[in-house]
């Protein structure tokens, strides 16, 4: 059996609006190992949500997959019946999301909802599914689990509430949880506590975790794999600490100037990248980062970069990072 | 730079603030609960400085900030501002003092009418002060604010929803600026905003303090962010100040056992940094009610038989730096 849990090629999903087509993926491909877990950075409209969401189909109808690959052990997500898709979705793959309060239904008790899921997609009784709740339940570190129950979602915090969603997502043991910013809404001793489980969910059960995050600190503490992307196109991906050591492209430059450090000696102003991020309408013909990058050179405007390989295990897609290291971090760029 | 700034006296003192909020009482016939949004905060700020609030969320920061520049009223307490107790006065003769103290809020979405242009928006604050009658200087006045916060003549006649939420912060920044205040209330500015373009944002805030020597209260629940722009942070827990330092000092040498829970619980700066985790148990209790003893007492890892019975005083344990904690000092406590 092959260690591999995920493959996605070439994945190309667009939203056909009233006011134009919107790339908000546009060729991002990766692979995942059994028990891995890989990071997605990117800044809010990069695509790195619509990544995931493409990954199950779980799609509003304005948006379609419209090139690419998505093989999930074995089954090919673009092709698979919605009948099977479905008994995927919830057993095998689960997803967490950003909102723990919104993603729960407020009218119904966490028990049943539980319970309904439990029982959806395993053979299970009533009483069956009741004790296998109360287990989940107890395994993310919920207080007296039965009587959590009977307890409606607004009578729990928002970090109990992530418990119980995460409760929900391994409650049918899957192999694959897509974290959709599972901490975002949180805060930090809550998160901490959070990421805590997430990781030990990884240890002992196996699970393969996709994070998706806009925090690089969350992707130090947890990830074995990054893909950093940017205007819906992955810009560069490869092990968490060869791109913590030696990042190469230079958005992952930008960004991690850009953010402030608790360790760092005071500096007086922080290094912003310039501009603003893209409009996904229209991207697509060139580098996505090129008027904003300070390293441009006219083939920048005029053709994608491809995704290479520059070093063994490291991909980046710029025109001036071909892996012969002609581009330095914080070099003046000479070309106006 | 700090010390320069200490030696000064404070533009504003504030004085055991304390805000409380009835809640109606779920049971009929009961009487109203109280919830606890400050109790008994006090805090000197200096000309020129700027002093960074952090805290989880419902600790009372925002009220803080709200209280301070007399939005909602506070419950007891002095805030003294040029020889005035703020809540004391009037709202007549509140208006010319709200003119020096303004306030700059989250979400940038929202705290701009979407009716308005930004010309509009900016010379508001002018015409309901009365500042500049003349329309056309007045234009010229918006002009100029707008210049100064990086914006130019091809942004003042359109609407909020034309521009992006770090563009629609400097416009909430030049409408706080344009009536020249001394002293800026920013409530989380950056945190709706993604990283790149937080890091243009707070370079922004850096270099009007230094061109208008203005004083700033700068509330965020990002310690990297507060740690970058403040010189002094003062750390909230349960609507009390448990810790105020240097900036530095609160990374290098924390005091407070909560202090240290959170600066264990933020995501590292790099992989390698592997730090003692002392996580918290639970989360934060309930405002509501009266509370006996230290408020962090029942998730204190170092917790002792006093810290249950008396609340801890925010008293000076070493040059500069204060903490609410009977490690450091056994005899200090608030009569309640």
């Amino acid at each position: 059996m092959n260690d591999q849990i995920l493959q996605v090629n070439n994945l190309k999903t667009y939203f056909f609006t009233a006011s134009g087509t919107a790339k908000a993926v546009d060729g991002v491909s990766f692979t995942m190992n059994r028990g891995q877990i890989m990071g997605i950075v990117g800044e809010s409209g990069s695509g790195k949500s619509v990544t995931a969401s493409s990954l199950i189909r779980l799609l509003p109808k304005t948006g379609s997959i419209v090139d690419g690959e998505v093989i999930f052990d074995g089954h090919d997500m673009r092709r698979i019946a919605n009948r099977e898709l479905l008994k995927l979705r919830g057993s095998e793959i689960s997803m967490i999301f950003q909102d723990p309060m919104t993603s729960l239904d407020p009218v119904f008790k966490i028990g049943d909802q539980m319970i309904e899921l439990i029982r959806t997609h395993k053979n299970l009784s009533q009483q069956e599914a009741y004790r296998t709740a109360v287990e989940m339940l107890h395994l993310v570190g919920i207080p007296e689990p039965e009587s959590r129950m009977n307890a409606y979602p607004h009578e729990l915090s928002g970090g109990m509430c992530q418990r119980v969603i995460i409760a929900m997502a391994i409650s049918c043991q899957p192999k694959f949880i897509i974290a959709d910013e599972p901490t975002t809404a949180l805060d930090v001793t809550v998160q901490a506590q959070i990421l805590g489980l997430l990781k030990k969910l990884r240890d002992e059960m196996g699970v393969s975790i996709l994070m998706i995050t806009h925090n690089l600190g969350i992707v130090w503490e947890m990830c074995d794999t990054v893909m950093v992307m940017y205007g819906g196109t992955t810009v560069e991906y490869t092990e968490m600490a060869k791109l913590y050591a030696n990042p190469l492209h230079p958005y992952t430059w930008g960004l991690l100037d850009s953010m402030p450090r608790l360790s760092a000696p005071p500096v007086e102003e922080l290094k912003a990248i310039p501009g603003t991020p893209p409009d996904l309408r229209l991207t697509g013909g060139c580098c996505a980062f090129y008027n904003r990058c300070p390293y441009m050179r006219e083939i920048c405007a005029k053709e994608v970069p491809p995704l290479l390989e520059v070093e063994p295990g490291h991909l980046v897609a710029c025109h001036r990072q071909n892996g012969d290291k002609t581009l330095v971090r914080g070099e003046v760029n000479q070309h106006d | 730079m700090t010390e320069g700034k200490m030696a000064g006296t404070p533009i504003i003192r504030i004085k055991n603030l304390k805000k409380d909020y009835k809640i109606r009482s779920s049971k009929l016939g009961q009487p109203p609960r109280v919830l606890h949004a400050l109790s008994g905060v006090s805090l000197d700020l200096f000309q020129g400085e700027t002093l960074g609030v952090i805290g989880e969320s419902g600790c009372g920061k925002s009220t803080l900030g709200k209280c301070l520049v007399q939005l909602t009223r506070p419950t007891a307490g002095e805030i003294l501002y040029n020889g005035q107790n703020l809540c004391a006065l009037s709202n007549s003769a509140l208006k010319p003092v709200r003119k020096e103290l303004q306030m700059v809020f989250q979400d940038p979405y929202s705290s701009l009418d979407p009716r308005f242009t930004t010309k509009a928006a900016i010379e508001e604050p002018l015409i309901i002060h009365g500042l500049e009658r003349d329309s056309k200087k007045r234009r010229e006045t918006v002009l100029a604010m707008l210049r100064e916060v990086g914006l130019d003549v091809q942004h003042m006649d359109r609407y909020p929803h034309e521009f992006s939420g770090g563009q629609r912060q400097r416009i909430n920044v030049a409408r706080a600026l344009v009536l020249q205040p001394k002293v800026i209330v920013c409530d989380e500015p950056v945190s709706a905003l993604d990283v790149s373009v937080q890091a243009q944002v707070l370079n922004l805030f850096s270099s009007l303090q230094k061109r208008h020597n203005l004083t700033y209260i700068f509330i965020s629940h990002d310690l990297s962010v507060i740690k970058h722009i403040s010189d002094r942070v003062a750390i909230m827990y349960l609507g009390t100040v448990v810790e105020l330092c240097d900036a530095d000092e609160i990374y290098q040498n924390p005091r407070h056992p909560y202090t240290k829970a959170l600066l264990s619980a933020i995501p590292p700066d790099s992989p390698f940094e592997k730090s003692q985790k002392l996580t918290l148990s639970g989360e934060i209790p309930s405002p509501i009610g009266d509370l006996v003893g230290c408020p962090l007492a029942g998730r204190c890892p170092e917790r002792m038989p006093v810290c249950s019975q008396k609340r801890p005083a925010l008293k000076e344990i070493s040059p500069g730096h204060r903490a609410a904690c009977f490690l450091y000092h056994q005899e200090e406590y608030v009569e309640e």
